[in-house]
């Protein structure tokens, strides 16, 4: 339930943003996070940036993310 | 114990459980928000459904069973259920297609309740006046402080959930710490950040050292997420809550500060606080870490990912679930 990926914000309009992972682009909201700008990596539950990471917490993380989807088939 | 399902599901993935059996027992706790909703709460939503009233949720919810079936079978049976990703796209699918009333079934951690808060905020800056809120939110430090303050409970140790430790920080769960005199490890979720977190664990365990240590540095920050947590205090106060197998916490819940605020669900459907239903399986126990799954005699039988009895089964995060996918390592 408190799944979270990593994605890079490419365009930031006020709360909204648009951010990316592997060409998939997503909107998200990044009202908690303060200043978000192009170029950023977010940590993003159901929509919303709850953190900014630095790159290789992203890449960390969406390793976990990939080994555990592939086990559960998603 | 690890109160966190992604952490119940990795340990078991990548065998660590089997790895430490012999240093630490590692034992899942209240680790999902689904796990943790009350029979009373299904059948409060299966109840709004009997009524005409469109729910929207998150999608573990709808397999949950309560006294009359899960929301999934409702949804089959004509009911107007929907799934939802992002809270804030029931905004715009109330546009799209209006209801007469809808409710959001708002479950979550501190994770989840910053972005309910969000669509909180939305809808009181928007015109829409018949989408409610049944708040089911629920603070994850106030039932670790239950589960602590239980003779029964024999836990030495705490591996915090990492991602709502992201946006709450480490400082709840150090005032949890010095009152247990018990270490706190607040883990990633990699295989090498669980190692990482595991090896702390056991050195503090072994040496005897109490507090909190944050093997997920690069993403948990000592104050949390400053703005989710302002964000947060603005709309919510403390409340108690019902958790299932735990029964009732105290301070752990999220009210909504203005109680006859126009969304809150239960203003408008005050009926909803009549309906109560009793637990059928033995979820409780395997929430409170004193039953593993595997001891549960509906495992895997009665009970199983397909036809499950309780929501530690249905849950994808639940300790149950975990275990039945992973059993085949779990026993060899």
């Amino acid at each position: 339930m408190c799944l979270a990926v990593p994605l890079k914000i490419i365009e930031v309009n006020g709360n909204k943003a648009l951010a990316e992972k592997a060409g998939v682009k997503l909107e998200i909201d990044v009202r908690f996070i303060n200043k978000a700008k192009k170029g950023d990596y977010v940590l993003v539950h159901a929509g919303f940036a709850i953190q900014r990471v630095d790159v290789d917490s992203a890449r960390e993380i969406e390793k976990a993310g990939k080994r555990l989807g592939k086990y559960l088939g998603k | 114990m690890e109160v966190c399902g992604t952490h119940t599901h990795a340990l078991m993935q990548y065998g660590l459980r089997e790895v430490y059996r012999n240093k630490m027992k590692l034992i899942s706790g209240p680790g999902c928000p689904v796990c943790v909703t009350s029979q009373s709460d299904v059948d409060r939503l299966i109840y709004l459904c009997d009524q005409g009233v469109r729910i929207y949720t998150f999608g573990d919810l709808m397999k949950v069973p309560g006294s009359f079936g899960t929301l999934r079978e409702k949804k089959a049976l004509g009911a107007d259920v929907r799934e939802i990703y992002n809270p804030l796209e029931i905004i715009e699918d109330m546009k799209k297609d209006p209801a007469e009333a809808a409710v959001f079934a708002a479950i979550g951690f501190e994770t989840t309740a910053p972005l309910v808060a969000g669509l909180i905020s939305e809808i009181e800056n928007s015109s829409m006046k018949n989408l409610y809120i049944y708040n089911l939110l629920k603070r994850i430090p106030p039932a670790i402080e239950t589960l602590l303050s239980d003779p029964d409970c024999a836990i030495d140790g705490l591996l915090c959930p990492g991602h709502v430790a992201t946006i709450i920080g480490e400082l709840p769960f150090k005032r949890l710490s010095e009152k247990f005199k018990k270490p706190f490890v607040i883990a990633g979720f990699t295989r090498e950040l669980l190692v990482f977190a595991l090896e702390k664990m056991y050195e503090m365990l072994v040496t005897g050292v109490s507090g909190v240590f944050n093997a997920y540095y690069s993403t948990v920050m000592r104050t949390g997420n400053p703005l989710a947590i302002e964000t947060l205090e603005e709309l919510f106060g403390a409340s108690d809550a019902e958790w299932r197998g735990l029964g009732i916490i105290p301070n752990s819940g999220y009210a909504l500060k203005s109680e006859d605020s126009v969304i809150n669900a239960l203003q408008i459907y005050p009926e909803l606080c009549k309906i109560s239903s009793k637990d059928q399986c033995p979820c409780g126990q395997v929430l409170k870490g004193k039953l593993d799954p595997e001891e549960c005699k509906f495992f895997g039988i009665a009970c199983n990912p397909e036809r499950p009895m309780g929501p530690c089964m249905v849950s994808s995060e639940g300790s149950c679930h975990a275990a039945f996918l992973y059993r085949k390592e779990i026993n060899t």
